[in-house]
């Protein structure tokens, strides 16, 4: 019965948009509609279509388990936040042949050689492409 | 009929840069098509920062060459692998897997190659026919027409992406909340910025699309990889047909470029609509219905040359209208706004020599993909045994540079990161995501138009329903939303 919960969790994203919309300010003269006719009418729909969800779900058929990938999925999910937070320190071909090393390691465990190059070779061919031929900005971080 | 923009066009088409990113972007899309897993709205995101340093138009050409190059190249990994990279693909699984199953991927795979040149390529004429008389349509709406045209594109997509229409409603709303984010620009009211100036200019909708696709994908990947194998197909043998699977498939190529094009051409249905739609009737009009399902050649040549021809259909919104009617061409839409083109009916006004360009590169470019997957598809084939171990680590590796390539941001990265899980929970949820992005890519044209619209009737909301074209656009809004559930809860009365 996962689409009642997908239904509540709608309701209360609405509220929470409703209450974010409600303290923007009023339409302004010659501007009828303003900054919150839109977000007010979203919100709205939100909290409709959400309780609509929420009290006539789609028929039972189960979606496969959820974060079924378990703990690998978890790692997975917070190496794409850490590279957020070292790319810009560590620099593009450290953080990037990390990151990647790792999530090679998640993917395709008990193959350190066969990783370890394949994160290299891709950290180093993206630079070129991207750095080098296409004039992408790329961080030097430790290594600048 | 401008026959000299035309032919301008294809000597636009013909210059060397325009030929070699043209035969860049159908190659590219031809990989994508046959890398398992990974869908053409995944690949056309992933690429799109490629075209950053380009001029318009042949960054235009390449990305309209991988968006059908990788419809061309789907069926390959269907038909090998039963693996489908992308809905429009699902339906030439079903015979084509089989077919090659029985030792026929040769002929499948020629086939699929063949009627995609042919109803691609009758695509292409009756787009070059279309495309400006339904802009020149266009230019007689005002912002009321515009609204309510908008809304309606968003909605059939909503309702028609499949599953739960409710569902569908929420993702599209919920595109549509993330699109208000930034600063508001008719009033310079910063809305749910949360004070991060970096949300300032509102969300990039390539860091969701990638976020919602790539990443996404990546991780429900993940998950799968333990949880079991497919059975791979060998491709032994020629690629080419027999006389008599050739006489049994023309007319369903012929019959899928008509009904793929009319349905590529609808907002919102697109070139998923467009093989359902071919298969039944193929499988209606065939002799020999008992053969579908289990390798029956016009199951394959039907939705094929369908999902092709609709989408050389979709483009005729999309450029004429500015108004995507499909996912892809959402994301496409998108690409275009980044490289600082608006698409729509002024398009062909201030930019005929791009706009004939790309519909005259379209041309060759299917000429290029005939070439592509028919001799050189044993190529191609060999890429399948990348496996998915390695090569879904290296999609994030490819989010991680397109999301930061758009803006240098780390804030950007971050938001990939969220928009990744977000996407994850949707795929496992059964939330379609196709709404969302059409959502967050309309969302601004939708208010703008809406205000516009406003301002005109001095905020009163008759002026949506006083116009004959806002009002038969809205009732259509009304029906694709209600009719499915009450035509199904008619069948089920009548069989009782």
């Amino acid at each position: 019965m996962h689409d009642r919960a997908v239904g509540a969790v709608t309701v209360l994203f609405g509220v929470a948009f409703l209450i974010g919309t409600l303290r923007l300010p009023e339409a302004l003269l010659g501007d009828p509609a303003g900054p919150r006719m839109l977000p007010l009418i979203l919100s709205w729909a939100l909290i409709g279509l959400g309780a609509l969800l929420a009290l006539r779900p789609g028929p039972g058929r189960p979606a496969g388990r959820l974060w079924g990938g378990g703990w690998r999925l978890t790692a997975a999910s917070a190496l794409l936040v850490l590279y957020a937070f070292i790319l810009t320190p560590l620099g593009y071909l450290v953080a990037t042949t990390i990151v990647l090393m790792a999530l090679l390691v998640l993917y395709n465990p008990g193959r350190p050689v066969l990783n370890g190059i394949v994160a290299v070779a891709f950290t180093a061919v993206t630079y070129g492409i991207f750095h080098t031929l296409l004039g992408v900005y790329m961080p030097k971080g430790v290594l600048g | 009929m401008p026959i000299d923009a035309i032919l301008h066009g294809f000597v636009v088409a013909l210059e060397p840069t325009n030929l070699f990113f043209l035969f860049l972007g159908t190659l590219l899309g031809t990989l994508i098509g046959v890398l398992p897993g990974i869908g053409p709205s995944t690949g056309i995101a992933l690429l799109i920062p490629l075209g950053f340093g380009l001029s318009p138009t042949p960054a235009l050409i390449m990305m309209a060459g991988v968006y059908y190059g990788a419809m061309y190249g789907g069926s390959t990994t269907s038909i090998l692998l039963n693996a489908p990279g992308e809905a429009a693909s699902v339906m030439t699984s079903i015979d084509g897997y089989q077919m090659a199953r029985k030792g026929r991927p040769g002929a499948a795979l020629a086939i699929s190659a063949i009627g995609s040149f042919i109803a691609g390529t009758l695509g292409i004429v009756a787009l070059t026919f279309v495309a400006l008389p339904v802009a020149e349509l266009a230019l007689r709406f005002g912002p009321a027409e515009f609204c309510t045209l908008i809304l309606f594109a968003l909605v059939a997509v909503a309702s028609l992406s499949g599953g739960h229409v409710v569902k569908g409603l929420i993702a599209l709303v919920l595109g549509l909340a993330l699109a208000t984010v930034g600063i508001e620009l008719q009033s310079g009211v910063s809305r749910f910025t949360f004070g991060v100036a970096e949300l300032d200019d509102g969300i990039d909708f390539l860091v969701v699309v990638i976020g919602v696709f790539a990443v996404a994908e990546s991780l429900v990947g993940l998950e799968e990889l333990a949880a079991g194998t497919r059975e791979n197909v060998r491709l032994a043998g020629p690629v080419w047909l027999t006389m008599d699977e050739w006489r049994r498939s023309y007319w369903p190529i012929l019959r899928g470029a008509v009904i793929g094009f009319v349905t590529g051409v609808l907002p919102g249905a697109g070139a998923t609509v467009a093989s359902v739609v071919s298969y039944t009737t193929e499988k209606r009009l065939s002799k020999r219905k008992e053969e579908f399902g289990h390798g029956a050649i016009e199951g394959v040549a039907g939705p094929e040359s369908a999902n092709n021809a609709a989408s050389m259909g979709s483009m005729v919104p999309l450029l004429s209208l500015g108004i995507p009617g499909s996912n892809a061409t959402a994301i496409m839409l998108g690409a275009l706004m980044m490289y600082g083109l608006q698409p729509g009916p002024l398009l062909f006004q201030k930019q005929p020599l791009l706009v004939w360009g790309l519909i005259a590169s379209m041309y060759f470019g299917n000429l290029i993909l005939l070439i592509l997957n028919l001799p050189l598809v044993k190529l191609f084939v060999k890429i399948i045994d990348v496996p998915q171990r390695i090569l879904l680590p290296l999609v994030i590796g490819l989010s991680f540079i397109g999301v930061y390539s758009i803006n240098s941001s780390v804030v950007d990265l971050a938001l990939m990161a969220v928009f990744g899980v977000v996407g994850y929970l949707m795929r496992k949820l059964e939330v379609p995501a196709a709404p969302l992005v059409m959502g967050l890519v309309l969302g601004k044209m939708l208010e703008e138009s809406m205000r516009q619209a406003l301002a005109i009737s001095g905020g009163s909301y008759a002026i949506f329903v006083e116009r004959p074209i806002a009002v038969a656009l809205l009732v259509a809004a009304v029906l694709v939303v209600a009719a499915p559930p009450i035509v199904s809860r008619l069948r089920r009365l009548r069989a009782r």
